[in-house]
């Protein structure tokens, strides 16, 4: 079995905070294999924005990070910060929520596509220019010659982040990290910007980890997915089986809350999950999601639930299927032998 | 006018592409907004005219005119004192427009001649206080946000606090006492030491009319005569600049496409010089019209202690004398060029964010 | 539906000001634990003490000449006398009581008609906020003292004069600030909850838009406080302020200019001058820090 390209262990993050440091994630475990597309979920504040900013190094002053971040075998926390930034871009990048916010707005698309290009690859600028031309055109960006002269502004939002998508990738990276990429486009411009990230990952089997507060937009790009809450995972597994038979009180309870009409034309009322979203940092102890969760018990609070693959309901149920729940995959000796 | 019946026929009125060139209506703009703005300065300064107490013709006159009764009937002809008030603002708003801006009570000449003849000396230390402000202002105000909260920008605070408290009248003082009375390496106060004569007149700033003459050795001493008076206006100028900047290139930092440039895996700087400073390239060009203001002010406070006879100077020797005419003229005068060097400005503002330039 | 039969609308919240101020000067605030705005805050309390006390702690009378002229710092005269023979640290104390209570009346002034214009600007909007606006940009068009100079001179020099003058220079940056703050809030629902809950224009204006601008406000008055005293120092500089032989610390440093070897005739009101700016801008911004903090009001 071939190692995965990406793998996060028990990282956690804390950040500076007025009365002291403040968790943000904690004990996060991740992987992803050469090629697939990874989904990251969960509200604001879970900490899916966070560990994407994690494995670029991108975190603010005054951040610890504990844990490991591997790529291709390498610690990337433990590189000195020459290497880490030559990682950044040439093998990892990066694409943001808000294409109007993340492409400069007083340098060319050019500049923007071929400034890291020419670094990571060592190219000349002709050779840059047109390989440019050669990203603008695989994003399906039309006119791609006089778009690197252009400026941001004079594209509409979709195809922004398409030039966004074109210079993340410029420096031919193996990962791609999208942070939620296709929140701030118009509803009929995200299908295309996600029929992208598909053809991409499929073509150039790039790896992309692409974290998004939709879990319907998930269904049918990732693989897999990670659902996050209060800077933990709360549950993973194929995104399939998370929809169909998802264990985590949590899951479960996100699912309910997206308004559905079923097939027969019957509208399903949403249930909102009771309380507010809790970040890591004033999450209580033990499981987070307790305070609001419907199946609550006792061993529920004093300490917080490992991450264990759930138990078997008939063949169907995927070994790569876990939760953190100690109702719905408590953990036993066997599962924490597995996981181990 | 029938319209043509020919293809080949040139259209009654040439359409304009797509509401004509964006920068060609930004400026034209602005342009509207600067002459609104000098014609209410024209009303203001009538206003300001009218308000000064007592009998106009005394106020404005000199002592020696006063006794002439031809000179004082030519006044009161001129800025029409007898007609109604809306007649007198436009005879005033007239003799503006034709350059005439009062005569001197002390000297007797128009204000403008005197302005005119006062300028080049302000200019010798204006122009490279203002260039000295804006580098150091840009050097601080980075080191201060990219170190932001550590000690080099504490430092750079209160350093720029300090310059922002500090009468300028008062460094200038200063300034000379350290300088020339107990260090003796400044000059005490003029243009030039008093064995040189003033350079043949071709520019009025007296360095480059030295140069040109061919005298280096004048130049030198003018330009050490310069020294002082440069690094106070400079001084008052850094500090308001660099908390302008600095605030600027925090609001730039804070964007997602400084984030996005780091995860390129781009160096610090590169980010820094191409991408940070070049966004906040506009506010700083701003910043520049408000440092300029602050610049002219400086000079009238300072150039007297000096004795660095430009326009500052002439603003204060006619405040002290109560020279009303030339206090009010160098007020116009300086409220113009301050307009001005606003409007230019902004055409540079124009050029130099492309959000503006183009479509 | 009358207003009568709803309930009686309370303020939809506390003032953000006064919320942050309460935390911020709890025991244990975070504005206490700063340094060195510890020490604005004390400088700035001596100096209104000196304001207040100037008659009782000086050791001499301010306007009394003597035939000591021009004497260095000594145990007598610890900041030496001027060229009447007058103690210069007399002198300077009783500059307080100058300086202090004139900017105090410009601000208020300049406060209240700035403010206040500024407000129905923002409020009302429509051709009163383009007037207003197009005032303040033809007040901006004049550098600050350049214009102060122009209308004290025009009016003949005097402390009231200079006064009035530097109130007519000052109120636009009110206009401009407190317009902001009331455009801002406008733009903020719990206004537009009011409304429709049936609070009255005028209610309204006074239970949620004015009490939320009073921390731009505050900010912007301390500011101007020390602008005022240096504005105040420039033009009696210029002699067109306090007529002598009024000690304003701005006249005082002029006459230093006569000789600038006896460097005390300037230093010690120039340093008056420093440390008490210094206090308001210190004050100014941290107050800025805690009540406004992505402000982009004045300087």
């Amino acid at each position: 079995m071939t190692e995965p390209l990406l793998r996060l262990e028990n990282l956690a993050v804390d950040l500076p905070g007025p009365a002291g440091p403040v968790d943000v994630l904690t004990d996060v475990t991740l992987c992803a294999d050469a090629g697939e597309i990874v989904g990251i979920a969960g509200e604001s504040g879970s900490g899916k924005s966070m560990t994407g900013r994690a494995l670029l190094g991108l975190l603010p002053d005054g951040a610890r990070v504990r844990g490991r971040a591997e790529f291709d075998g390498r610690d990337l926390l433990a590189l000195p910060a020459r290497q880490r930034r030559g990682v950044r871009g040439g093998d990892i990048a990066m694409v943001f929520q808000d294409p109007t916010a993340s492409l400069h707005p007083m340098l060319t698309v050019g500049t923007q596509l071929t400034e890291h290009m020419r670094r990571h690859l060592g190219l000349s600028k002709k050779a840059a220019h047109t390989r440019a031309a050669e990203l603008l055109e695989e994003v399906r960006l039309p006119d791609p010659t006089a778009a690197l002269r252009a400026f941001p502004h004079q594209f509409s939002g979709g195809m922004r982040q398409r030039i966004a998508i074109a210079a993340a990738l410029a420096a031919e990276p193996r990962v791609l990290v999208a942070d939620e990429p296709t929140t701030a486009l118009d509803v009929t411009v995200q299908a295309g910007i996600l029929h992208l990230f598909d053809r991409l990952a499929r073509e150039r089997g790039l790896t992309v980890l692409f974290i998004t507060h939709d879990l319907g937009v998930l269904a049918a790009l990732a693989r897999r997915t990670y659902v996050f809450y209060a800077g933990r995972v709360a549950e993973t597994g194929p995104t399939a089986d998370l929809l169909r038979d998802s264990r985590h009180p949590y899951t479960t309870a996100l699912l309910s809350a997206r308004p559905e009409v079923t097939e027969d034309g019957r509208t399903v009322d949403l249930v909102p999950i009771p309380g507010i979203p809790v970040n890591a940092a004033s999450a209580p102890t033990g499981c987070p999601f307790a305070p609001r969760c419907p199946d609550r018990v006792d061993a529920c609070t004093p300490v917080a639930p490992l991450l264990v693959p759930v138990p078997a309901r008939g063949s169907a149920t995927d070994p790569r299927h876990l939760a953190a729940c100690v109702v719905h995959a408590p953990a036993t000796r066997s599962t924490v032998e597995v996981t181990r | 006018m029938t319209a043509p019946t020919t293809t080949q026929a040139r259209p009654a009125v040439r359409r304009p592409r797509s509401g004509g060139n964006p920068l060609l209506r930004f400026l034209t703009r602005r342009l509207a907004t600067t002459i609104g703005l000098l014609w209410g300065t024209t009303v203001v300064g009538f206003l300001l005219v009218q308000a000064v107490p007592g009998d106009p013709v005394a106020a404005n006159l000199s002592d020696a005119a006063l006794g002439n009764p031809e000179a004082v009937a030519a006044f009161e002809r001129k800025w029409g004192y007898d007609q109604p008030l809306p007649v007198q603002y436009l005879t005033y708003l007239g003799n503006l427009v034709q350059g005439d801006l009062g005569t001197s009570q002390r000297s007797g000449r128009p204000v403008l001649q005197d302005l005119l003849d006062y300028v080049p000396a302000t200019l010798e230390i204006a122009l490279p206080a203002i260039v000295v402000s804006v580098v150091v202002a840009v050097l601080l105000g980075l080191l201060s946000a990219v170190k932001h909260g550590r000690a080099p920008d504490q430092a750079v605070r209160v350093v720029s606090l300090l310059g922002l408290s500090t009468p300028p009248f008062w460094l200038s003082l200063l300034a000379l006492y350290v300088f020339f009375y107990v260090l003796g390496v400044s000059p005490n106060g003029g243009r030039l030491s008093p064995q040189f004569a003033a350079p043949e007149h071709v520019t009025g700033v007296f360095t480059i009319d030295a140069l040109l003459e061919g005298n280096p050795l004048k130049a030198w001493d003018a330009a050490q005569h310069a020294v002082l008076p440069v690094l106070v206006l400079s001084l008052v100028t850094i500090a308001t600049l660099t908390r302008f900047v600095r605030s600027a290139l925090l609001e730039v930092l804070r964007r997602d496409y400084i984030t996005a440039a780091h995860a390129k895996g781009l160096p610090q700087r590169t980010v820094l010089v191409r991408h940070l400073l070049r966004a906040a390239l506009v506010p700083i060009i701003t910043m520049t019209g408000l440092a300029f203001a602050s610049l002219l002010s400086g000079t009238v406070l300072v150039e007297s202690v000096f004795g660095w006879p430009g326009l500052g100077q002439y603003a204060y020797q006619s405040a002290t004398a109560l020279d009303r005419p030339a206090i009010l003229g160098a007020t116009m005068f300086i409220a113009a060029v301050y307009l001005t060097v606003n409007l230019v400005v902004d055409l540079l503002y124009g050029l130099a964010d492309p959000r503006v330039r183009l479509s | 539906m009358t207003s009568s039969t709803l309930p009686k609308t309370r303020t939809p919240r506390t003032p953000r000001t006064l919320r942050t101020l309460r935390r911020a000067t709890r025991s244990g605030g975070t504005l206490r634990r700063q340094p060195v705005v510890v020490a604005a805050i004390v400088v700035a309390a001596a100096w209104i003490v000196v304001a207040i006390a100037a008659p009782v702690i000086s050791p001499y009378d301010p306007l009394e000449q003597t035939a000591n002229l021009y004497s260095a710092p000594s145990a007598a005269h610890p900041f030496g006398t001027d060229e009447l023979g007058r103690d210069v640290l007399s002198r300077v104390l009783h500059g307080a009581r100058l300086s202090i209570p004139l900017a105090l009346a410009i601000v208020t002034c300049a406060l209240l008609l700035g403010g206040l214009l500024g407000l129905v600007a923002g409020y009302v909007g429509k051709t009163v906020d383009a007037v207003v606006m197009r005032v303040t940009d033809l007040v901006f068009a004049f550098p600050q003292i350049i214009l102060a100079m122009a209308v004290a001179a025009a009016f003949g020099p005097s402390t009231a004069n200079a006064v009035l003058a530097l109130v007519i220079v000052s109120w636009p940056v009110y206009a401009r600030v407190i317009r902001g703050a009331v455009l801002t809030i406008r733009s903020e629902d719990y206004l537009n909850v009011s409304r429709m809950l049936g609070v009255g224009p005028f209610t309204a204006l006074r239970r949620d838009v004015v009490p939320n601008s009073f921390g731009p406000a505050i900010v912007l008055a301390t500011l101007e406080f020390g602008n005022a005293i240096l504005l105040l120092a420039a033009l009696s500089f210029l002699g067109l302020g306090p007529r002598p032989p009024s000690p304003e610390w701005g006249a005082m440093i002029a006459s230093g200019t006569n000789d600038i070897t006896r460097w005390w005739v300037s230093l010690f009101p120039g340093l008056a001058i420093l440390t008490a700016v210094l206090a308001c801008n210190i004050l100014g911004d941290a107050l800025r820090d805690k009540l406004d903090p992505h402000s982009t009001t004045g300087r």
